[in-house]
């Protein structure tokens, strides 16, 4: 079995993996608003997937810093999650492997990579009430088609969510984005959870 | 199309792709730092900037054409990317020239 090839050996944050540019610079582009406008950051796939990353990740960080802050004012666990996040959505969103779309047309070659798919299951885990996703993997020789993919997906969720329901529907809806999008034989999808409880006074209240 | 040179056909067919059916975005097809000297080019030529994003390479055994599109969540990406592709070979067949040799489409995100 091939294991996605995880660009580990460079850092996180080279910016190689996003075509050119950084975490750090997608983030001020998007505290800027995205204005003016960065033709360069708009005209890239990678970029646009990470950025889709990080403004869903905004969204949910400061209930996270806050409930950690609450609970202790130096928040040290919380806020390597955060960069251990950071890190992930820059190392994930880069095009990786073609993964083949079958077309029966002489000449015709399709494919969708392999970073827009690990940013379908970020985006469908992220959309879910209770849980974030950390990092995707494909596992398997995704680029020969009808070849068994297995999809591993790492989450961490928030205090007071049902984990096993939780993990469930998120395996599911998984299944059911990659069947829509792409031509992949997925064999499994599993969903394994790095951390809990990371929230309090929000999740509690519901 | 007999009043186009071939500069024009990639414009015409990033054009022809915006208008598919599911693709929300075309984008450049080659590395940032060339395409970064492409711009300045059609700058210059006061071609409209950003409108070359399909390349469109003629060699002695025929013609590529590649693309690099975004396509929305709501469909299938696969599907869009089928569309995509047939209305790229439609373009040539439709106009009389020899259906490219092949023609590269691949999705760089979904939503």
């Amino acid at each position: 079995m091939t294991e996605t090839p995880e660009p580990s050996p460079t850092s996180p944050l080279d910016a190689a993996n996003l075509d050119g540019h950084t975490v750090e610079s997608l983030s001020d582009y998007l505290d800027s608003g995205r204005t003016p406008r960065i033709e360069a950051i708009e005209s890239s796939p990678a970029a646009q997937n990470a950025l889709a990353a990080l403004a869903r990740l905004r969204m949910v960080a400061p209930r996270v810093i806050d409930a950690d802050a609450a609970a202790d004012q130096f928040a040290p666990r919380n806020d390597h999650w955060i960069k251990r996040i950071l890190d992930q959505i820059g190392v994930q969103a880069n095009a990786g492997r073609d993964i083949p779309i079958s077309h029966d047309v002489p000449g015709a070659d399709l494919s969708i990579s392999e970073g827009a798919v690990r940013a379908i299951v970020r985006e469908v885990g992220d959309d879910m009430e209770g849980l974030l996703v950390e990092r995707c993997r494909l596992d398997g020789d995704v680029e020969t088609p009808g070849a068994p993919v297995d999809i591993t997906v790492e989450i961490s969720t928030f205090e007071g969510i049902d984990i096993a329901r939780a993990t469930a529907e998120l395996r599911e809806r998984v299944e059911r984005a990659i069947t829509l999008h792409v031509d992949m034989a997925l064999s499994s999808v599993i969903v394994r959870v790095r951390d809990t409880d990371l929230t309090g006074d929000e999740a509690r209240a519901r | 199309m007999n009043d186009e040179t071939p500069d024009d056909i990639p414009t015409e067919l990033t054009r022809l792709l915006r208008n598919v059916d599911g693709v929300h975005t075309v984008y450049p097809t080659r590395h940032i730092v060339s395409t970064i000297v492409t711009a300045v080019v059609e700058a210059v030529r006061n071609d409209p900037v950003g409108m070359h994003l399909v390349t469109v390479t003629e060699g002695d055994d025929g013609t590529e054409v590649v693309a690099n599109i975004g396509v929305a969540a709501d469909q299938s990406a696969s599907m869009v990317c089928r569309r995509a592709h047939d209305a790229l070979r439609a373009y040539f067949a439709d106009s009389g020239s020899a259906v490219p040799r092949r023609i590269r489409v691949s999705v760089g995100r979904v939503g």
